[in-house]
């Protein structure tokens, strides 16, 4: 049998992009992969099988048949809405907001799904950043927000904290993993409270009141002790509003401006991609989310073109998602599709079996195992991702290619 | 063929100011009158002034940081015509105003894929992008080890896996010293971690860039940038080069003193004596335009100073093995005492300083603001009456602090394509550009005269771009026939286990995928000789 070995192979399977695994080949086989962790095991053994069928009467399409049929309901849909999804490469994402602009459709992305919230706490704050190597190298204090790295990064532990000096953690609301030393502080806080809570820490930093719960004193003073701090914040913690997410960002700002040690905030995605979706829409018509084309030029209206709206007022009657996209959105598409059946069309461009039943599903190459393009680490590096198998599916990049040529008038 | 009937030409590396003569065009270059000619698409140029394209010297237009740029001013960024235009907007702005080869200012090398991504949507536009050096940890490590040889191999394989085109330096070790919490003071202060001075690394670099034969020298983005009596240190940053040439930008923003009350006044006079006797050095002016911009830099101990004096919030990124970048919006308003002054400065030093093949015009956007603007402040330049106009509606300052108001200099529009075109060009070591001589990149702007130069720089009636129509009476004809300019100076490929060790320890990344990849494709890629 013939045994091959590939060194330096970049992983785009969660957003720590790792990019120094060996594959080893049996054949043309991935027999198996290290130093992976349990998503990339899972992933890069994942093979190539036939693509699954849809329960509940769903088609799945394939090849150049498939396209057309696409392509045939795009240009017969009166204002179509698509959907740019995490999961795939930035070149793919750039050509489906081509592709709506070649429709004069609506373009959207993960970004409004939280009504903007993260973009607009960042605009109205900012704050600093920075990369996973500078975290390696010279946080000593480290806070994590409601993380799940655990889960949906494992080898982020490994990799990038206390790779050569173990940095003072604080812990706030997520499970310890066994690598984190005991003297670890760790603080459960009520997440309904944690708009109440970030106030109050800025308060007593700004010395305007002193009535804090002894533990947020302490958090505060392990805080104020740092020469290089950095607060990683999970999804969870995302999600949860613009109020929460601008006292967060507020307070780093505010330990920067008010004590002489540097702190810097970190975003943990989920899913590679799924927060550069927005960077890639605003690279193209300079705006995050909730667009629509019209004559070429790109105009943006939360109220009028996001994804949400669209969909609950049921003004698109065509949805195309390209990549995976966030569950609450899809959600609004099961309850339109279920309220209005046969008014709008859910179709989907992507690797995985979709969430909830499209009308119709065209399986593509997964991005990172046998689609190649850019990943957009968590922290803005951009990582080139070599496909590393065959596969007999058509790939995003050039299906989308071939979309754009389709639906020319 | 195409022949540019009976134009004005102003084409000054040629020498030539307002003579009347055709042009003609083959194969995307200026060709010599032919003898027999079969067909020619002859345009009737008689009534047009015909220039050399426009060439940006400074402008930051790619990169991860104007993708955070837009994010950080979601809302400002709405309104039209927006600072922070999309990299399609862009080439086609500087299409329509008859610029035709466009540099970034300042690429990451660590984020150089992102900004490569971003000027392949600029096809119009020949463009190219300054690889940042002067914080990078295996340049330190090679001007540490005073191995100038290291040196040199280290800066040809970071602008090879960058596809750069010229070694940009930021306040040298400030990455460094901002992550140290410290900040630079002076140019033989040691630097945090390597204990280097900036005099060292700006000189060996100075040095580096000459032996290896780049067609431009060090561009360089010195200290203080922005503090009132920041004039000397910068007049101290000129003389430690000796001798060595090099390219100062954005320097408006060093000609700053203070008046008796310790307030902000123009010290163009003062630079200008300094730095007008050095041929080997060139500059561009950095001028600010009144409206929104946004401070855009990797000069951290900058954004972090703005920051403190008030300018409200900022973002920024620190980056493993290199420094890092910041970004501060800002408002320059004419009833601002030091808005005022920053506006009276730039024109004031473009106004006195003899030479304009020596120093260029740009608003090292969007620092200074739009570039957009460019034609406004041509037309303050070519029109004492309207400057005094302009005068008179901003805060006083400008006249108390500044020497503008006194000043009955007029750029005619031979030094305007001067400043524009022609100097940019040589300094730029692009011996095909800013000039219509036979042999000559056909790139080409024309002009209808009118008294208005505001709007004569705006619309040129005809933009011509490696021989194809571009803008024909502000219409975009584009054919995206532009090229990724680069340079490619040779260094040995068996120092480069030893480099992508040492990059090992400064990153989180495999070597492999620092840069571009090997299998990264631009088109349309160009590579300028070394000398």
């Amino acid at each position: 049998m013939n045994e091959r070995r590939e060194r330096s192979v970049a992983c785009a399977f969660c957003s720590c992009c790792c990019t120094d695994l060996e594959l080893v080949y049996q054949d043309r086989c991935i027999k198996s992969v290290k130093p992976a962790c349990s998503i990339a095991g899972r992933e890069f053994s994942a093979g190539e099988s036939d693509p699954p069928s849809l329960k509940r009467g769903g088609v799945v399409i394939s090849g150049q048949k498939g396209l057309q049929t696409i392509c045939a309901e795009l240009r017969a849909a009166k204002l179509p809405l698509i959907l740019i999804g995490g999961g795939i490469s930035l070149e793919s994402q750039r050509s489906a907001v081509l592709l709506a602009k070649k429709l004069g459709a609506c373009a959207d992305t993960p970004a409004s799904c939280q009504s903007l919230a993260f973009a607009r706490a960042f605009a109205e704050s900012g704050i600093p950043m920075l990369t996973l190597g500078e975290l390696r190298d010279r946080v000593d204090t480290v806070v994590f927000w409601n993380t799940d790295q655990n889960q949906i990064h494992p080898r982020f532990w490994e990799r990038f904290i206390g790779v050569n000096r173990p940095p003072r953690i604080i812990s706030v609301n997520f499970e310890i993993p066994e690598q984190i030393p005991d003297s670890c502080l760790h603080i459960s806080l009520d997440m309904q409270q944690m708009l109440a809570h970030l106030i109050q820490l800025r308060l007593v930093l700004r010395n305007e009141t002193q009535q804090v719960s002894p533990v947020l004193r302490e958090m505060l003073a392990t805080l104020r002790d740092a020469h290089c701090g950095c607060m990683i914040f999970g999804e969870s913690l995302l999600e949860s509003g613009y109020g929460v997410l601008f006292e967060a960002f507020r307070f780093i700002q505010e330990l920067n401006d008010i004590d002489k040690g540097r702190w810097f905030g970190l975003m943990l995605d989920g899913e590679v991609n799924s927060a550069a979706a927005a960077d890639v829409l605003s690279l193209e018509t300079g705006y995050p989310a909730a667009v629509r084309f019209i004559k070429d030029e790109a105009e943006f209206s939360t109220t009028e073109w996001s994804a949400k709206r669209l969909i609950q007022r049921g003004e698109t009657d065509l949805v195309l998602q390209v990549g995976q996209i966030d569950a609450r959105i899809q959600k609004e598409i099961e309850n339109h599709i279920t309220n209005y059946t046969g008014k709008m069309k859910y179709m989907v461009l992507d690797s995985k079996t979709p969430l909830i039943q499209p009308s119709t599903w065209l399986p593509v190459r997964r991005f990172g195992l046998d689609e190649g393009g850019t990943a957009m680490r968590m922290d803005g590096l951009p990582i080139p991702i070599q496909p590393v198998q065959e596969s007999r599916k058509i790939g995003l990049a050039e299906a989308l290619t071939r979309l754009i040529e389709g639906v020319e008038p | 063929m195409i022949c540019l009937r009976g134009g004005k030409l102003i084409d000054p590396l040629n020498h030539r100011d307002g003579v009347v003569d055709d042009i003609w065009i083959q194969d995307g270059r200026i060709v010599a009158a032919p003898e027999n000619v079969d067909h020619a698409d002859a345009i009737d140029a008689s009534s047009w002034l015909v220039t050399p394209g426009g060439i940006e010297i400074h402008s930051h237009i790619v990169g991860t940081q104007m993708a955070t740029a837009r994010s950080f001013s979601l809302e400002e960024n709405t309104t039209s015509p927006r600072l922070l235009m999309t990299p399609a907007e862009i080439n086609r702005a500087y299409l329509k105003m008859g610029y035709t080869t466009v540099f970034d200012a300042a690429m990451s090398p660590l984020m150089s894929r992102i900004a490569h991504t971003d000027l392949d949507r600029m096809m119009g536009l020949d463009r190219g992008a300054y690889t940042l050096v002067s914080d990078q940890s295996c340049v330190l490590k090679a001007i540490k080890n005073k191995n100038s040889e290291e040196l040199k191999h280290t800066l040809a394989w970071l602008l090879e896996c960058t596809r750069g085109y010229a070694l940009k330096l930021v306040n040298p070790g400030v990455g460094l010293t901002w992550r140290a919490l410290s900040a630079i003071g002076s140019l033989d202060d040691p630097l945090a971690d390597t204990q280097l001075t900036q005099r060292e690394i700006i000189l060996a670099l100075a040095e580096a860039a000459q032996s290896m034969g780049l067609p431009h020298p060090i561009h360089l983005h010195a200290s203080n940038l922005g503090q009132p009596g920041n004039w000397k240190s910068f007049c101290q940053t000129v003389k430690a080069l000796e001798g060595l040439p090099a390219h100062f930008c954005h320097i408006q923003f060093y000609c700053y003193g203070k008046d008796d009350k310790g307030r902000m006044r123009s010290a163009a006079e003062e630079v200008v004596e300094i730095i007008s006797d050095n041929p080997k050095l060139t500059f561009d002016a950095g001028e600010i335009v009144f409206g929104p911009a946004m401070a855009m830099t990797c000069d951290l101990q900058l954004i972090e100073w703005l920051h403190r004096m008030g300018s409200g919030k900022w973002t920024g990124r620190l980056l493993e093995g290199e420094g890092g970048m910041g970004l501060l919006p800002l408002q320059y308003a004419k009833k601002d005492p030091s808005s005022a002054v920053q506006w009276a400065t730039g024109l004031e030093l473009l106004l006195r300083f003899p030479d304009p093949e020596r120093l260029f015009l740009t608003t090292d956007y969007p620092n200074g603001g739009p570039f957009t603007d460019y034609p406004r402040i041509i037309a303050w330049l070519m029109d004492a009456e309207l400057r005094q106009r302009m005068l008179a509606q901003v805060h006083p300052a400008a006249r108390t602090r500044c020497g503008l108001e006194k000043i009955e200099r007029e750029y005619s529009l031979f030094e305007v394509v001067q400043m524009t075109s022609a100097g940019p060009a040589k300094a730029l070591g692009l011996q095909d550009r800013g000039h219509l001589g036979i042999g000559a990149q056909a790139d080409i702007r024309c002009y209808q005269p009118q008294s208005d130069k505001e709007a004569m720089f705006s619309n040129p009636v005809l933009v011509i771009k490696g021989g194809d129509i571009a803008i024909r009476e502000g219409e975009y004809y584009s054919r995206d026939n532009g090229r990724l300019l680069a340079v490619q100076p040779a260094w040995d490929r068996e120092r480069l286990p030893a480099i992508q060790r040492q990059l090992q320890e400064s990153t989180s990344l495999d070597p492999r995928f620092y840069g571009l990849s090997d299998k990264h494709q631009i088109p349309n890629l160009e590579i300028i000789p070394c000398k």
